[in-house]
């Protein structure tokens, strides 16, 4: 199999929707970290450091295309080794900041291993789905299942790393949906969680955890601490009105109003600088990203694959709701960062394998497309 | 291995559509979910738009107030009498208030400030909640400011903020006249009414408040871009700054401190003489126009205690002196007149043709009627009108009283303008009393003695004026018969001195008095400061003629004294009317004060311009030695 062939064959759409948000992320991280102003030192620092894991992410993806992603399935009890083992050395060797132990520092690079930990557990959630028979129409049926997320997922939850463990559940339910989960368990999960948050009210969740959750109902009640990311991200999404005040010329942004506007709170740069315009349409690319990726996962030749790039699908859908939902003000504040658009080496090299699975995947789907 | 998903059949065909749909479904969730936040982008961005944009300004942009220059007030010689100069303030800003000083910042600060580290964190203490920056130092020399601005480095949580303040050169002189200014409150409006910025200053008192809105122009503002630690990034142009109009007063700086300078003296010579005076009220005006020259009251304050904030000692002297220094006297308070009064008492008798000044009456110590005595119980036999207001005779006007009856007399009162303000440009002035039938009826439910009359007739019984009423009064006898309304403000001009406004002078009235008769009262007046009149002792020999009256009015502790004189005779420019609170004969301790200030305005005796020439050469040696 030759470049060509591979070119002819690919997902141009996906292609072209990645590439367009990759460059949009590295365009606003410019922003939002000051590359037209020269009084900052080493303000092209984060733009080189995010083309670089682009364009290092995008290689990586393209020369794994070769290897049929099936060789996945058989690598699973590896991945879910390595997986957990990473979360255990952060657990016991990490480095913190902002109140959580999330890094390994590697030499010079800092790996994030719990987003790895999602594209991993996606895997080895798939081959787990993929062999079961029958569906899951009994809690019983569901045991396995929790058997193998647990693990990882407390590991990530006592970082305390809230929004990934949540973004692992949100993985898991799309393939159970996409397994055939039945609806009565899910009914009787989402009472189990309202009868159970009591618990996790007073007993799991960390003060900051829940000063977040109350944030979003009233944002003054923190007004200078969680609160005040919400209160300036709405304020600077808000100004930007239609058309936004410009690239570089938000306010909120430029003033550094805005804290982890490079980070977590991006779309509020985006929302500020672009306007509803702006706003708008990197909606329209998470949504041809998206519909992309289930037209792939219908495509596959097998369960395998259907399931990976449903998890994947899960994955980003989460991701972007919930990361947009925080910065408009509708979703509580976790540190969860949007695909392709946030600053940051582990979640983008995580997100462009993601999309190099999604390419082998269509690559290798069913020839014939109809009965 | 993988399993293939080609199984046969209907069963196929069954599991097909089931998870054809669920892909559906998945992406109806995602477009479900995409749509929720377009929905919240609409909102937010287009239907709430400008609510955020104004947040996000109200963010970036502080609005710094730029006050404007306050205008000055400057004597009829173009003598600054109130004025503003710049200051210099060391402040720590709002935005690091509540930020820990590192220690050697504060050490470096406790130096260059000569004040206490504790103090210094007291006063960050005390300033913690309240609106603004934290002053630590007020009025800082230059050396100071320049020391900072050099080491900026050393003192990043320092800014000197500059702010005009209002000074009085004159310091205590004149201080109920000019006033004072104060921060604006909350409460306090403008002449648009609308609310004042903090830290702008208002007039509180005196001609400050009175001519405020001519004075005050109109605060300016600065537009500021901060970032979000709040250091500034850009300023913009806010609204103008309108400095406020100049304002050219009647007053004679130099004439007022004589004034001033002449009362405290006195005021200590009485004391030698275990006289302690509660208060003492000084009018000078000139009887052709109604412009005050001068008006001292005493006791008096320093009104630069109030623009530089006043500190609660000085505050709770000002407030315990039982004698009232904020009160303007001259307007204020109320007296009766005394013997300075004899006047209207005989322009009604002239006019009613009862007194004939030719007529002789015959003082025998007592009225015949009524056991009424002379102040010092002398007897003058018989006197003419003339003798009568030299020595001030009681028993002669007495006499005149009982002929003319009350009604007469107090009509005359109120043609003088007694019993009525006089209009003169300043807050709480008083209207005084006209003694009267009504007048004691209303009141005391009671009717009107002779004996009244008779006190009514040299000034006691009910009726009560100001001095400047009593100044008033004499100034129309002065002037010929008009009656000025006394004023303080003569113009109030522009920036570049060009006039705005020019008040001049307003006559509300004549007095109803033949020349002849007016003339009768004048050289009675005359005669009071010759060899035999109770001003003789001072006047006689005086190179400028002067006319006048001499008052000594009870009260129910010591005599107050009140002293009127003008001149030239002939064609009088000044009008003197001194006062004094409990202090006896008005010949003794008003006269004195009333002859240095007519020295002063004629520069005679101690400011002859020989005098003047050898105090200042006098004054320059003592400097040579002083600098030697």
């Amino acid at each position: 199999m030759n470049f060509l062939y591979y070119w002819r064959r690919i997902d141009g759409t996906l292609l072209l929707t990645i590439v367009a948000l990759a460059s949009l992320g590295i365009l606003i991280i410019g922003s939002a970290t000051h590359v037209n102003d020269a009084a900052y030192a080493g303000r092209f620092d984060f733009v080189l450091r995010q083309g670089t894991f682009f364009l290092l992410g995008f290689a990586v993806s393209a020369f794994f295309m070769r290897y049929d992603y099936r060789i996945l399935y058989r690598w699973v009890p590896v991945l879910y080794a390595v997986n957990c083992i990473m979360l255990l050395i952060v657990r016991f060797a990490g480095t913190s900041a902002l109140g959580a132990q999330r890094w390994i520092q590697l030499g010079p690079i800092t790996l994030q291993p719990s987003e790895f930990a999602k594209v991993l557990m996606i895997i080895c959630l798939a081959r787990m789905l993929a062999e079961h028979k029958g569906g899951f129409r009994t809690w019983k049926s569901l045991l396995p299942v929790a058997g193998l997320m647990l693990p990882p997922f407390i590991l990530v939850f006592i970082q305390p790393d809230l929004g990934t463990s949540l973004v692992f559940a949100a993985i898991c339910f799309g393939m159970l949906f996409l397994s055939g989960l039945r609806m009565r368990i899910v009914k009787q999960a989402l009472c189990a969680l309202v009868a159970f948050f009591p618990v996790l009210w007073f007993f799991l969740l960390h003060d900051y955890q829940k000063t977040r959750i109350l944030v979003l109902f009233d944002p003054t009640v923190d007004p200078f601490g969680s609160g005040y990311h919400v209160i300036q991200s709405k304020i600077s999404i808000g100004s930007g009105g239609f058309i936004g005040q410009g690239l570089f010329e938000g306010t909120q942004s430029q003033l550094n109003f805005l804290p982890e506007n490079h980070t977590d709170f991006i779309f509020s740069v985006i929302g500020e600088e672009l306007g509803f315009v702006g706003a708008i349409f990197l909606l329209f690319l998470y949504f041809l990203l998206l519909y992309r990726t289930i037209v792939i996962s219908r495509s596959s030749g097998d369960a395998f694959g259907s399931l990976l790039a449903c998890g994947i699908f899960s994955m980003w859908l989460f991701q972007v709701f919930i990361n947009v939902g925080m910065t408009l003000g509708i979703m509580p504040v976790t540190g969860i960062p949007l695909p392709f658009i946030s600053y940051g080496g582990s979640a983008l090299m995580v997100n462009m394998i993601c999309a190099g699975i999604l390419m082998n995947i269509y690559l290798r789907r069913k020839k014939l497309m109809f009965n | 291995m993988v399993r293939k998903k080609s199984i046969p059949g209907m069963l196929e065909k069954l599991i097909k559509n089931r998870e054809e749909s669920r892909y559906a479904k998945m992406m109806y969730a995602a477009v479900f979910l995409l749509a929720i936040l377009s929905v919240r982008l609409f909102y937010m961005q287009i239907v709430e738009g400008s609510y955020y944009k104004a947040e996000a300004d109200g963010n970036r942009i502080r609005t710094l107030p730029v006050q404007a220059a306050r205008g000055v007030m400057y004597d009829r010689n173009g003598i600054m009498m109130a004025g503003s100069r710049p200051t210099y303030t060391v402040a720590i800003p709002v935005d690091r208030k509540q930020e820990k000083l590192p220690p050697e910042e504060l050490a470096a600060l406790s130096n260059l400030l000569h004040m206490p580290q504790e103090a210094i964190l007291k006063r960050m203490e005390e300033y913690k909640v309240a609106f603004g920056s934290v002053p630590l130092a007020y009025d800082v020399g230059l050396d100071v400011v320049s020391y900072i601005a050099e080491r900026k480095a050393d003192f990043p949580d320092v800014e000197i903020e500059s702010q005009p303040l209002r000074i009085y050169p004159l310091k205590s002189a004149g201080a109920q006249v000019i006033g004072y200014v104060g921060e604006a409150g909350p409460d306090d409006r403008n002449a648009e009414g609308q609310p004042y910025t903090s830290s702008a200053l208002i007039g509180r008192a005196g001609l400050e408040y009175q001519y405020n809105s001519y004075l005050e122009g109109k605060n300016g503002s600065r537009h500021v871009e901060v970032d979000a630690t709040g250091q500034p990034v850009r300023y913009f142009s806010g609204d103008p700054v309108v400095s406020g109009y100049n304002v050219r007063l009647t007053l004679d700086a130099r004439l007022q401190e004589v004034a001033e300078r002449a009362v405290e003296e006195q005021v200590a010579i009485l004391k030698q003489d275990k006289v302690n005076p509660t208060g003492a009220s000084v009018v000078a005006v000139d009887p052709n126009s109604g412009a005050i020259l001068a008006m001292v009251s005493w006791p008096s304050f320093d009104p630069n205690q109030f623009s530089r904030g006043i500190t609660s000692d000085e505050w709770n002297a000002i407030l315990s002196n039982p004698n009232h220094p904020l009160e303007n006297r001259p307007i204020a308070a109320m007296y009766p007149p005394g013997s300075t009064f004899k006047v209207i008492t005989s322009a009604a008798g002239l006019e009613a043709m009862v007194l004939d000044p030719a007529e002789k009456i015959y003082d025998s110590g007592k009225h015949w009627l009524i056991d009424k005595r002379n102040a010092l119980g002398e007897a003058f036999g018989w006197i003419n009108f003339e003798e009568a207001m030299e020595k001030s005779d009681n028993v002669y006007f007495y006499e005149i009283g009982r002929r003319l009856g009350i009604d007469k007399i107090a009509a005359m009162s109120r043609a003088f303008g007694l019993g009525a303000k006089t209009g003169i440009d300043l807050a709480g002035e008083s209207e005084g009393n006209v003694a009267s039938e009504e007048y004691k009826r209303k009141v005391f439910e009671e009717d009107w003695y002779l004996g009244e009359t008779f006190d009514a007739a040299i000034g006691q019984s009910y009726t009560l004026t100001t001095p400047l009423q009593m100044a008033m009064v004499y100034a129309a006898i002065a002037n010929g018969g008009f009656r000025y309304q006394p004023y303080l403000v003569s113009r109030v001009d522009n920036l570049d001195g060009t006039p705005y406004k020019v008040f001049s002078p307003t006559r509300v009235g004549t007095l109803p008095l033949s020349q002849a008769n007016l003339q009768t009262i004048q050289l009675a007046l005359r005669s009071v400061m010759g060899k035999d009149g109770t001003g003789g002792f001072l006047f006689e020999k005086y190179p400028i003629p002067v006319a006048g009256k001499s008052g000594t009015a009870e009260t129910n502790g010591l005599d107050n004294g009140w002293f009127v004189a003008y001149a030239p005779f002939e064609k009088p420019e000044i009008v003197v009317l001194v006062m004094f609170e409990h202090s006896g004969f008005g010949s003794d301790s008003a006269a004195p004060v009333t002859k240095k200030i007519l020295d002063a305005y004629f520069h005679l005796g101690e400011f002859s311009p020989a005098a003047e020439q050898a105090r200042e050469k006098a004054a320059q040696a003592a400097a040579g030695k002083g600098a030697q």
